[in-house]
């Protein structure tokens, strides 16, 4: 029988992340405990399943101002943990924060430094770090033996952009004998092949933090086979909470009640649980003789979920085709926008949105 | 549409007031305060209901205004016609709307009607309260015409839900009042306020950065301060464990100074073989060994001292040298010259007792003196007589440079010398007594000759004294010689001495050369013993030892002494030769010996010592085996005291305590800075949260802000757009309306006295001379007519549908009697088109009484 050796792959945690971007205090408090009880569930479930290894690749904590209470709380999960080995790496976020001000770390947490710093989880399983956070210098002295399985951890943004070169050149670790090049910084998920042998994933954050972060949420599952030197991995979404972004359209709406109703019927096509972030998007014609209760659909959905976002960005629902020919103010008022050589494209549209919401006493949606 | 009567309960001063309208003007002449302008109220409260009723003050507040002052019914009834139907409006007012009552009847059948609701003036005429006073009804304290939006809309040809043009007034008020919320240029503006706010965050935020290197600093000071605690806490287990250690140690002192006792005086013995070992690192000799090397040691040592005793002197070997060059060429047997010698005495004998015995005992006491006086070497008189002469002059020399060295330097002048000073000074003298011009160069003269005489001498005196110094000291060496030869015939004399006892000497040869004479005066020798003695003598001769003057026999006893001499050489030479090999091989043994146990050298000493060291090496050992086996016992007897580390360097407990004090009140000040840093650490946390939070506030306000800076640029191309598009759609028609203007105002003022156009709002403008002048520049009178003429052409483009009455409340108040005229003849004019109530408080601006 061969051996199979299982390893957790998580990043960007945030951990004490001050939430109150979007959420208003209380709920950022309660987002605040979610975030340290995700890293909790997310260990007590590394415990369950025999994992021997939890890879933190950078950001562990937002800031640093870290509280006491979650470094302690931290510190104990990992001294009452010592089948696990915790290999923490910081990030962008966490280069300074309570944690390296401990007396004592536990004996099962490793950390890395401003060199490449290597550890044997079992034998013939190596995992090699280095703190990118400064700079992503230094490739040549990553030397790796290629008869291990090498797991290598580095924090930073690959660059996509030839001219600025700032982040992670992935080429540079292409052919060093890496099977699992353990990446953090990126908030989704992102995988791809990093060249004949090994693989790049950044797991993404454990929980969303905000708008920003639609999609899963989790870490990324690595088994690493001890006889056959084969690394296999797969994503496990493990967030409480997901981001969920609607687009709703109100083309066919006459009222408000439509509107809620159209996002109702997207809500259970979408399966969106009450437990996410929702943004709702208005999309398509308002032709809504009647003013659009924005604040009346937003009063009767935010309690739906726990955080709830509406957002209107319907045109308004004339047909601008018809109405410029017309021998109204709105179609004069047209016609004028229309034939306006200094405006752009995007300028006469908004121009028109805005002079016809202001003569359909619509208010302004701008 | 047309008023028929209407019947007033109360209304202002009203009091069950009625009034029956017919066709065209219908004049209310009443002086002032009688109610004319309560009764056009009344009328148009009526159709739209009161105006101002949110207002506090009774004169602005109609509701307020009119109310009727002994109470009863507030309202009353109007009876008009539209579209020949007949109808009966009753309202009656309360304290607020919500007790207003509103009725409408058929006339006719007096059922009630809802043709239209009580909003019954917007229905029937299409415009607000507000259009309905600036066209059909001209109240003397409202004039002026305001075009409203819905008056723009009625004038337009387009169907009522087309009638977007009313709409432009509120789209443009709303965007003032959204561009007036975002104008970044007014102070009070939300975006003001957003960058009032932004600003203030970036004056707070900026202290991030120091904020953050002061968080840097509390770090590395708090990971310095727990490196030290780390230190502390290791010093302190390790000072628990020795004062654990010294404190078992003193409850176990005796079983421990035993143990202790064992061990010292194991190691003391694994020192000593140690150091034996370290010392002899090969090894020692045992016992045979040992006697082996001893005897051998022996051995070579007496070969030694033989050797050294045979060993020849340097004068000896000199001798030895050369004895053997006379000798090796050449056997010579002792015994046979003894023999001769033999043979020699035996002649003498027979040459007639020719012997010592020829002279008596004093002459033999002499002999013997001299003999012993000579023995050694036989010094000849002619030797004595030049030894005399060479000791003599040399003295006279010696005694001579003395003497001279004695003297002073003028005793030694020369002649000469005192003749030449002598001359010096007689001319010195001459010169001075003859005075002649060159005395001084002659004195000079004169005492330079006698100063290079007297240098001249001395420097010839003293080269003479040195050659007499280097002469003197082979005299000296002549005086040494001759005091050596002295000496050897045991004469110690000085100086003149010396010349006395040399010649005592050659007296004592002389005696002894007349001694051995007389012993030598014997008989002649035979031919034979002439012919032996000159074969004898030959040989003697062939061995260096010829001539006459020592007697033969004296000189064959001389040869057989030195041949013996020879013999006696070469037999410690050969014992010598034998001894030395003996001695090599003893030293080749002992040099095995020597370099098998690395030995400094094989002396008796030295063999002692490693055969001592030997035996206590073998004692040392013997001791250690006993010291373990008692130590082994001891432990198993013992085994409490195992584990207790006698090779600590055991501190005294009080001393371990203070360290221990000193390490305590270290770690408590290091907690105590530790705590404050965290305190300041917490601090800072707080600070760079509330920083953060800033942050985050003031990106969110600058996005805001920039979106609101682009909201009130769309704003403001959208006011811009929106306004040129009104410009535009009202263009279409102002040439009817501008028609009507001109058509009325040429019925107010046939004379045309100004040039007065309409703009895009229907505001009048005075053109003069092409240039447009504010319509405020002309009288209020001929304003009033301008007004006038506008309102008619307004009611004629918005009341389409149906012709309104029209309600004039003193409209030409303000005329000068031309003017009143061309109005009062333009009012009968149009009451052909209109119903009209003309209300004025005097008779001459009656329109029906002509001038």
């Amino acid at each position: 029988m061969s051996k199979t050796i299982s390893l957790i792959h998580c990043a960007d945690l945030h951990l004490d992340s001050a939430m109150s971007t979007n959420l208003e205090p209380k709920l950022a408090q309660l987002r605040q405990i979610e975030l340290m009880e995700a890293f909790l569930n997310m260990v007590t479930y590394a415990s369950d399943h025999g994992v021997k290894a939890i890879l933190i690749a950078g950001d562990f904590f937002d800031s640093i101002t870290v509280s006491k209470r979650s470094i302690q709380t931290i510190l104990s999960t990992m001294e009452s943990h010592k089948e696990i080995s915790f290999y923490y790496l910081r990030g962008n976020h966490d280069v300074s924060n309570r944690l390296g001000l401990q007396n004592e770390l536990p004996s099962n947490l490793f950390v890395f430094g401003s060199e490449w710093t290597s550890y044997t989880l079992e034998k013939g399983v190596v995992i090699t770090g280095r703190e990118t956070f400064l700079d992503d210098s230094k490739h040549d002295e990553l030397n790796l033996d290629e008869n291990n399985v090498n797991i290598v951890m580095i924090h930073g943004d690959i660059y996509h952009d030839e001219s600025s070169r700032e982040g992670i050149d992935l080429n540079k670790y292409k052919n060093k004998g890496i099977d699992y090049l353990a990446l953090g910084h990126l908030h989704k998920h992102t995988k791809g092949l990093l060249d004949d042998r090994g693989v790049y994933v950044y797991p993404g954050c454990l929980e969303p933090r905000g708008y920003d972060e639609v999609g899963d949420h989790g870490f990324e599952w690595i088994e690493v086979n001890e006889t056959f030197n084969v690394v296999t991995n797969h994503f496990v979404p493990f967030a409480r909470r997901n981001v969920r972004k609607l687009h709703i359209n109100i083309d066919d709406c006459s009222c408000s009640e439509d509107i809620i109703n159209e996002i109702e019927l997207a809500v259970k096509k979408e399966e969106v649980s009450s437990l996410d972030y929702v943004e709702v998007i208005l999309v398509g014609k308002d032709k809504i003789k009647d003013e659009k209760d924005l604040f009346m659909i937003k009063h009767r959905l935010k309690d739906r979920f726990f955080h709830f976002v509406l957002k209107d960005e319907s045109e308004v629902g004339y047909d601008l085709d018809t109405i410029q020919y017309e021998g109204s103010l709105k179609g004069e008022f047209i016609r004028t926008v229309l034939n306006n050589a200094s405006f752009s494209s995007h300028e006469k549209d908004e121009v028109i949105r805005c002079g016809i919401q202001a003569l359909t006493k619509k208010g302004f949606t701008l | 549409m047309k008023l028929t009567s209407c019947y007033i309960v109360n209304f202002g001063k009203l009091h069950e007031f009625s009034w029956s309208f017919h066709d065209g003007l219908n004049i209310f002449i009443k002086e002032n305060g009688s109610g004319k302008t309560t009764f056009a109220t009344f009328l148009r409260v009526m159709f739209y209901g009161f105006e101002n009723e949110r207002k506090k003050d009774i004169a602005g507040n109609e509701r307020k205004k009119y109310m009727p002052f002994n109470g009863g019914t507030y309202g009353g009834e109007v009876i008009f016609t539209v579209k020949d139907k007949s109808y009966r409006m009753v309202r009656t007012f309360g304290n607020s709307a919500s007790l207003d009552t509103f009725e409408l009847y058929d006339a006719s059948t007096n059922n009630v009607c809802n043709d239209f609701s009580s909003n019954i003036g917007m229905e029937l005429f299409h415009v607000d309260s507000t259009s309905f006073l600036n066209t059909v009804c001209v109240l003397q304290q409202n004039r002026d015409v305001c075009i409203t939006s819905d008056l723009q809309a009625g004038i337009t040809s387009l169907s009522f839900e087309q009638h977007d043009l009313k709409d432009y007034e509120d789209a443009s008020d709303a965007i003032k009042k959204e561009m007036n919320r975002l104008n970044p240029n007014y102070k009070r503006s939300y975006t003001s306020e957003l960058q009032e706010k932004i600003q203030t965050l970036r004056l707070k935020t900026c202290s991030m950065d120091s904020i953050r290197d002061a968080i840097n600093q509390n770090i590395s000071k708090q990971n310095e301060i727990i490196q030290e605690q780390k230190h502390i806490r290791n010093e302190l287990i390790r000072l628990e464990d020795d004062i654990k250690n010294v404190t078992y140690t003193q409850e176990h002192s005796y079983l421990l100074d035993r143990k202790e006792g064992y061990e010292k005086a194991i190691n003391l013995k694994e020192d000593e073989i140690r150091a034996l070992e370290s010392r002899y690192p090969n090894g020692f000799l045992n016992k045979e060994e040992f006697d082996d090397v001893i005897q051998l040691r022996f051995l070579y040592e007496k070969s030694l001292d033989t050797c050294q005793s045979a060993m020849l002197k340097e004068e000896e070997v000199q001798r030895f040298n050369e004895l053997k060059a006379r000798f090796t060429n050449r056997k010579v047997s002792v015994d046979q010259l003894k023999v001769i010698d033999q043979q020699l005495i035996t002649m003498e004998e027979q040459r007639g007792g020719k012997s010592i015995d020829a002279l008596n005992e004093e002459e033999k006491k002499e002999l013997d003196g001299y003999n012993k006086e000579f023995e050694k070497d036989l010094i000849t008189k002619e030797e004595l007589d030049q030894l005399i002469f060479d000791t003599k002059a040399s003295l006279k020399a010696i005694s001579a440079y003395y003497d001279k060295e004695g003297r002073s330097f003028l005793s030694q002048l020369k002649p000469l010398d005192i003749i030449l000073i002598c001359l010096f000074v007689i001319l010195g003298v001459v010169a001075y007594m003859v005075e002649g011009t060159y005395m001084y160069y002659e004195l000079l003269g004169c005492l330079v000759g006698f100063i290079v005489v007297l240098s001249i001498r001395k420097h010839v005196v003293t080269k003479e004294m040195d050659q007499l110094r280097i002469s003197i000291k082979q005299e000296r060496d002549q005086v040494d010689q001759c005091q050596r030869i002295l000496h050897k015939y045991g004469k110690d004399s000085f100086k003149d001495q010396m010349i006395a006892d040399l010649y005592d000497i050659k007296a004592d040869v002389v005696a002894y050369e007349n001694l051995q004479l007389k012993l030598n005066s014997k008989k002649a020798y035979t031919p034979q013993q002439a012919a032996f003695l000159k074969q004898l003598n030959q040989y003697l001769t062939g061995f260096g030892l010829g001539g006459n003057e020592i007697p033969l026999q004296l000189r064959l006893r001389q040869l057989i002494g030195e041949v013996e001499e020879y013999n006696a050489f070469n037999v410690r030479n050969e014992t010598l030769i034998a001894y030395r090999n003996q001695m090599h091989t003893y030293m080749q043994r002992l040099e095995l010996v020597q370099s098998k146990y690395g030995l400094k050298d094989t002396g008796i000493s030295t063999l002692n010592a490693l055969r001592d060291a030997g035996l206590i090496y073998g004692q040392c050992y013997h001791q250690l085996d006993m010291l373990q086996e008692e130590y082994n016992h001891f432990l198993k007897e013992h085994t409490e005291i195992v584990d207790i580390d006698t090779d600590m360097i055991v501190p005294s407990i009080l001393e371990l305590q203070n360290r221990q004090a000193d390490l305590l009140s270290n770690k408590d000040i290091l907690s105590k800075k530790k705590f404050e840093l965290e305190q300041e650490f917490d601090e800072y946390s707080k600070q760079v949260m509330d920083l953060e939070e800033a942050l985050r506030k003031e990106k969110q306000y600058k996005e805001e802000y920039d979106e609101c800076i682009h909201q009130y640029d769309v704003l403001v191309n959208t006011q811009d757009q929106l306004q040129k598009a009104r410009d535009a759609f009202t263009k279409q028609y102002m040439k009817p309306m501008q028609e009507a203007f001109d058509h009325y105002y040429s019925l107010l003022d046939p004379q045309k006295k100004y040039d007065i156009e309409l703009n895009n709002n229907l505001e009048a403008i005075l053109i003069v001379d092409k240039q447009h002048k504010d319509i405020h520049l002309l009288s209020e009178g001929h304003l009033d007519l301008v007004n006038f003429a506008r309102r008619m052409a307004l009611i004629d483009a918005v009341y389409t549908e149906e012709k309104p009455f029209l309600i004039l409340d003193d409209p030409f108040v303000n005329l000068d009697e031309g003017n009143l005229q061309e109005g009062l003849r333009f009012l009968n004019k149009a009451a052909n088109d209109y119903q009209m109530m003309y209300m004025t408080c005097h008779p001459s601006r009656n329109p029906l009484v002509e001038e």
